[in-house]
């Protein structure tokens, strides 16, 4: 929302040594966030309304001509491309100095003396759109302004544009800050601010508005509203000998400057009067209306089409303006085309009337039509402002057409009551929820210059709210401290540390233990970590073999590739995987993140997953499996788990998994998740020709298990003899079978046994056949072993391994 | 004999510390301790002597040759560590040759990082850390939180719905739009007083940009405990940000609106690029907008089950994702969430 600076000095005496910026700063640190401090007139430097005095054909080019303007003083040469350009007509000229966006586009530009096609061009003659006035002075694609083609008061060659624009200074308040404030919609509500926090005082409203007298109904103008709860205030009134005229210099420059475009001198009023006071207003053309007014809800399948020329397909929750035959206005939302103020209008319908927000709200959502009137209906208006509203504007109308006239009284149905608000609050809890002792003098002052009625007792303050914060905005002790403790001023509150009791924190094994892991896998196993979105595509899913009906689904989205929630880590990895193998031979990355499981008539499950996938090479002939094995079990060791389990796989496992080279992860019987080469069909899917193998953990399930303590184990104080065994078995012998085998020897002295290489070669070992070859560690606790004993543990090795049908060799 | 001995001994270890070299050092042992030597003459005379003689004099005579013998070997070594000093000067490595390892360091994705610390700085100040459900009910994001339906707050955060219904009474599912959900349900699990924090991954249905992402991470603050007040919300921000940021840091309130608290605040915090002289990044303010903030609203207090007239707290809210690109200088926030190394191996 814009607003004027001389549009508040109406309401409050602001002192002239009070730079605009710092004002802007105050009100930022009191009341509401200003975005922008802008000098109207500062745009507008080196721009004059000029006069085309000749014009002659651009000798080089067809679509330039050059013109001679005429700013009142001196003449200028100018090469103009306008499509509209005819000679003797008013024009905007930019002269050297003044600052213009080319097309409407881009950074601003300082115009300067140049060549066109060779002829000398000293400005320019503009467009709306280079000089932001799109909206003031709409015109063709290739058109330059024509002043002749706007209804604007008297054109005087010579005047500075920012004189006919207006000087002003305008404050740009954030929107969002005035969710809650009905009452600082308009000017005069933020005019109360500021007389608040500069401590000055604020010109009352009847200065400014029309003693008309009121009536509850009149014949000229039956009024009927069928739901009270959703119009609790309608006031109308019936102005004759109207004349539709542009809008006084002074009413044109003032809307301007707050951002409408100037109409017409009616409807310039009724934004006037909504920009001042917040409260929305309609005109109607009394000949287009038959009978009164019907304030009611839409039929079905009715329609209307608003001033903006769309038809509006409504439903029975939207709420009309109607006359004894059709609707005429979508109310709070936009007025109807039917019955619009046009240049033959002489006799008016004025409405000033609230609204149920919510009813505005939901018309406003539904139908994608959101105005000025519905950002301040939906805030909750004070239906007292309606009667306010309709004052001010007869007092304008009257002013400006001076042959007008009020033809009824103004008629007002009412059905709202004031509410008595009544907050009783203890002046010590104000204090203590401020965290700072303000004088209760002070508190009683910004209280009432914010017209709040105050009574002052021992302890405590008994206030009245003011009906214009009191339709939400305000109804607890809590609101009440908020205005003491903003018009004290936040910067005045000192940063103090709470004294609490020692406590431990409760415990949260997860957060702390994901950063452990990450340690883990990151600095000690070499991983990357990265975060990817929580959603996935059906591309994203069918490439990766899962069932869409698994998936939880979004009713909305951004796009197609993020429709429904991840079920699992895999499909994004699989995405990052692609995307970095463009820049990378290998990776190894991981994600912990969020699951999220379908689960009836409940919150989707969720579960914290940590997906790891380790790419080799695209050359690479080695089985991945190994690799992600190998940082799987270094990573639950360091990780304090139980002893790790690879279970040969069930049934159901993960599409995107390879059937064959699996395994169940299992700690302390709890399944975990997988370890799994990729099914490559999934692989083929998103293109990817590395070897590629993931491990996908259920860390909720993962961190349930209590971290073991490691119990020490004595160092050993006497050597351990190493002894080197080849066996060349069939080509599915487990590992685990042969040094279950050995193991199975002597099992005191027997202190590990690694396979360190298997070797496969058809002629030397055979077909089907491979060779492995095991470092067997021997050592005893209580004596360094004899060579003896060494050798007859070799013996029995080498003879066991036999008897399974191994063939041994070396040793 | 004993005076022989003991002058043998003075001259020798004065040989040996003004010995020059190696070479005079071996003359030495040969001359003093060799088969000819004068101390291997003077042990050879010792079986004329009387049988206490022999004893007090052979125990002298041993002392003696003990003694030189260290001075010869620690003079030895002194040499040729002077040797190897030399020799230490005419060696040469390439210091700019790549280093070797068997094994690189990944990275720890920098939000991750970032998240990590917050979490140390607030659990330090006695704060617990919880979570909450990222697929929300309408309920804990919006009506516990005091913003019923159809109130115009809703349009602030734009919300992803999800299909599926998660009660029978046909509330519906969102993604949460912030971590403040997890404010009621921590009130309800562990009533007052408390004091948590809450990092997340919320999100927003509207349009990415450079600096917006509809996936982003937010940290939540919440303190309830007796005459907890809007000094104190002061007190603890200023300590986290200069602990986060390792320079003292300001923090300044605004009046802001957040239907959950009442007051409600915007906190900004003091420029440190450009000690708040004003630059681009603060706006020419001097300030950082920084959070959103407030003391806890009755209602919400209420929703959570906690007696509003005996406890008071506040709650703040702020974008981690924010904090991190202010801290790395990282200029487009969908880098967090691309998955791309080359982003994520520079921290």
């Amino acid at each position: 929302m814009q607003i004027s600076l001389s549009w508040l000095k109406q309401f409050v005496n602001i002192p002239t040594d009070l730079n605009p910026e710092e004002l802007g700063n105050l009100i930022t640190l009191h009341t509401a966030e200003i975005e922008k401090v802008e000098d109207l007139s500062k745009q507008y430097t080196n721009m004059v309304i000029a006069k085309v005095v000749e014009l002659k054909k651009h000798p080089d080019a067809d679509k330039l001509q050059i013109a001679t303007v005429d700013d009142g003083t001196e003449k200028h040469q100018v090469v103009c491309g306008g499509a509209n350009l005819i000679n003797n007509i008013p024009v905007i000229l930019i002269k050297p100095g003044g600052l213009c966006r080319w097309h409407g586009e881009g950074d601003l530009i300082e115009v300067k003396n140049a060549k066109i096609r060779g002829i000398e061009s000293s400005g320019m003659i503009c467009a709306a759109e280079e000089i932001g006035l799109k909206d003031v002075f709409p015109h063709g694609p290739q058109d330059i302004v024509n002043l002749n083609d706007y209804d604007t008061s008297e054109i005087k060659i010579g005047q500075p544009l920012s004189d006919f624009m207006g000087t002003d200074i305008v404050f740009e308040v954030d929107n969002k800050s005035l969710t809650h404030r009905p009452d600082l919609w308009g000017h005069y509500g933020l005019a109360r601010e500021i007389a608040t926090i500069l401590k000055k005082n604020l010109k009352p409203l009847s200065e400014f508005i029309n003693d008309a007298k009121i009536t509850d109904s009149d014949k000229n103008l039956p009024i009927n509203i069928e739901d009270p709860d959703l119009c609790p205030r309608y006031c109308g009134a019936v102005i004759k000998g109207v004349k539709i005229a542009p809008s006084p210099d002074w009413l044109r420059q003032k809307v301007e400057a707050v951002g409408y475009r100037a109409i017409n001198n009616i409807v310039d009023i009724t934004n006037y009067v909504m920009a001042e006071l917040g409260q929305p207003m309609h005109a109607f053309d009394r000949n287009f209306i038959k009978g009164g007014i019907t304030v009611r809800r839409a039929k079905k399948g009715e329609t209307i089409t608003t001033l903006d020329d769309q038809e509006r397909k409504l439903t029975t929750e939207d709420l009309l303006i109607a006359d004894d035959e059709k609707a005429v206005a979508l109310a709070g939302v936009m007025g109807g085309l039917n019955s619009e103020i046009r240049e033959e209008t002489t006799e008016i319908i004025l409405e000033s009337a609230n609204f149920n927000p919510i009813t505005v709200r939901k018309t406003s959502v539904h139908l994608g039509l959101r105005t000025e009137s519905v950002q301040r209906f939906e805030k909750s208006l004070d239906p007292n402002l309606a009667e306010t509203a309709i004052r001010r504007a007869i007092k304008l109308i009257l002013e400006i057409c001076p042959d007008a006239k009020l033809e009824t009284k103004i008629i007002d149905c009412n059905h709202f009551k004031n509410p008595e608000i009544e907050i009783e609050i203890p002046i010590k809890r104000i204090i203590s929820k401020i965290g700072k002792k303000i004088e209760t003098e002070e508190m009683v002052d910004i209280l009432t210059r914010l017209e709040f009625e105050v009574e002052e007792n021992k302890d405590s303050l008994k206030v009245k709210v003011p009906s214009f914060r009191a339709t939400k905005d305000i109804d607890i002790e809590a609101d009440i401290i908020e205005e003491i403790a903003r018009m004290h001023g936040y910067e005045n509150i000192e940063p103090i540390l709470p004294q609490l009791a020692i406590k431990l924190p409760h415990e949260n094994p997860e957060r702390k233990r994901k950063h452990e892991a990450r340690a883990i896998l990151s600095y000690g196993l070499g991983m990357d970590e990265i975060y990817k979105y929580s959603f996935n595509g059906l591309e994203d899913i069918t490439k990766c073999l899962l069932d869409p009906k698994n998936h939880v689904e979004l009713e909305n989205y951004l796009s197609a590739e993020q429709t429904h929630l991840r079920s699992s880590l895999v499909p994004n990895i699989m995405n990052a995987i692609t995307d970095n193998l463009k820049n990378f031979d290998e990776l190894k990355i991981y994600e912990i993140g969020h699951t999220y499981l379908n689960r009836e008539n409940d919150l989707p499950i969720e579960e914290k997953y940590i997906c790891g996938a380790v790419v080799l090479p695209k050359k690479s002939k080695e089985e991945p499996f190994y690799y992600a094995k190998g940082i799987l079990e270094e990573f639950m060791k360091k990780f304090h788990t139980g002893k790790l389990m690879l279970n040969a796989p069930s049934d159901n496992l993960p599409p995107y998994t390879h059937p064959k080279k699996t395994a169940i992860i299992n700690v302390n019987g709890t399944n975990l998740g997988h370890l799994f080469t990729i099914n490559p069909i999934v692989s083929n899917n998103f293109e990817i020709h590395n070897p590629i193998a993931f491990f996908e953990i259920n860390f909720t399930k993962l961190i349930a298990i209590k971290p073991q303590v490691y119990q020490y184990k004595p160092i050993p104080k006497f050597p351990a003899s190493d002894l080197d065994i080849s066996v060349i078995v069939e080509e599915k012998t487990q590992n685990a079978d042969i040094k279950k085998t050995i193991r199975g020897v002597d099992k005191k002295i027997i202190q590990d046994i690694k396979l360190f290489d298997t070797f496969r070669d058809e002629e030397k070992l055979g077909p089907g056949k491979k060779a492995l070859a095991y470092k067997v560690k021997l050592q005893a606790p209580d004596r360094t072993l004899e060579d003896k004993e060494v050798e007859k543990t070799l013996k029995e090795i080498i003879s066991a391994l036999q008897k399974t049908g191994g063939e041994v060799r070396g040793g | 004999m004993k005076s022989e001995l003991t002058t043998l001994k003075a001259n020798t270890l004065q040989g040996i510390a003004e010995a020059k070299d190696d070479h005079t050092l071996k003359q030495i042992d040969i001359n003093i301790l060799g088969r000819k030597g004068q101390l291997t003459d003077i042990l050879r005379k010792l079986k004329d002597l009387s049988p206490d003689e022999k004893k007090t004099v052979g125990k002298l005579a041993n002392e003696v040759k003990t003694d030189i013998q260290i001075a010869l070997e620690n003079k030895q070594k002194q040499f040729a560590n002077s040797e190897l000093e030399k020799s230490l000067n005419e060696d040469w490595i390439d210091l700019t040759a790549p280093g070797k390892t068997t094994q690189t360091a990944g990275s720890i994705h920098p939000l991750s990082q970032l998240q990590k610390h917050v979490e140390e700085i607030f659990s330090e100040m006695g704060f617990s850390i919880m979570d909450g459900p990222e697929a929300e009910s309408e309920y804990y994001n919006f009506e516990g939180l005091n913003i019923p339906k159809h109130h115009p707050a809703r349009d602030m955060q734009d919300t992803f719905f999800l299909k599926e219904k998660h009660s029978t009474d046909g509330g519906r599912t969102v993604l949460r739009t912030h971590t403040s959900p997890v404010q009621v349900r921590t009130m309800e699990k562990y009533g007052a007083p408390l004091r948590v924090i809450v990092p997340g991954r919320v999100f927003r249905y509207e349009a990415t940009d450079a600096s917006h992402d509809s996936t982003f991470n937010q940290v939540e603050g919440l303190l309830v405990d007796k005459g907890i007040s809007l000094a104190h919300l002061k007190g603890v921000l200023a300590q986290f940000l200069s602990r986060a940021f390792g320079q003292e840091v300001t923090v300044r309130f605004r009046p802001g609106y957040f239907p959950f608290v009442e007051p409600g605040l915007e906190v900004d915090f003091s420029c440190l690029i450009c000690k708040q002289e004003g630059c681009r990044v603060c706006k020419k303010t001097g300030w950082v907008e920084f959070m959103g903030a407030g003391l806890v609203h009755p209602n919400v207090l209420k929703a959570g089950g906690i007696d509003s007239e005996v406890y008071q707290g506040w709650a703040f809210g702020f974008g981690l994702d924010r904090l991190l690109m202010m801290r790395h200088k990282i200029d487009d926030i969908r880098h967090i969430h691309g998955g791309d190394l080359r982003f994520v191996r520079q921290f």
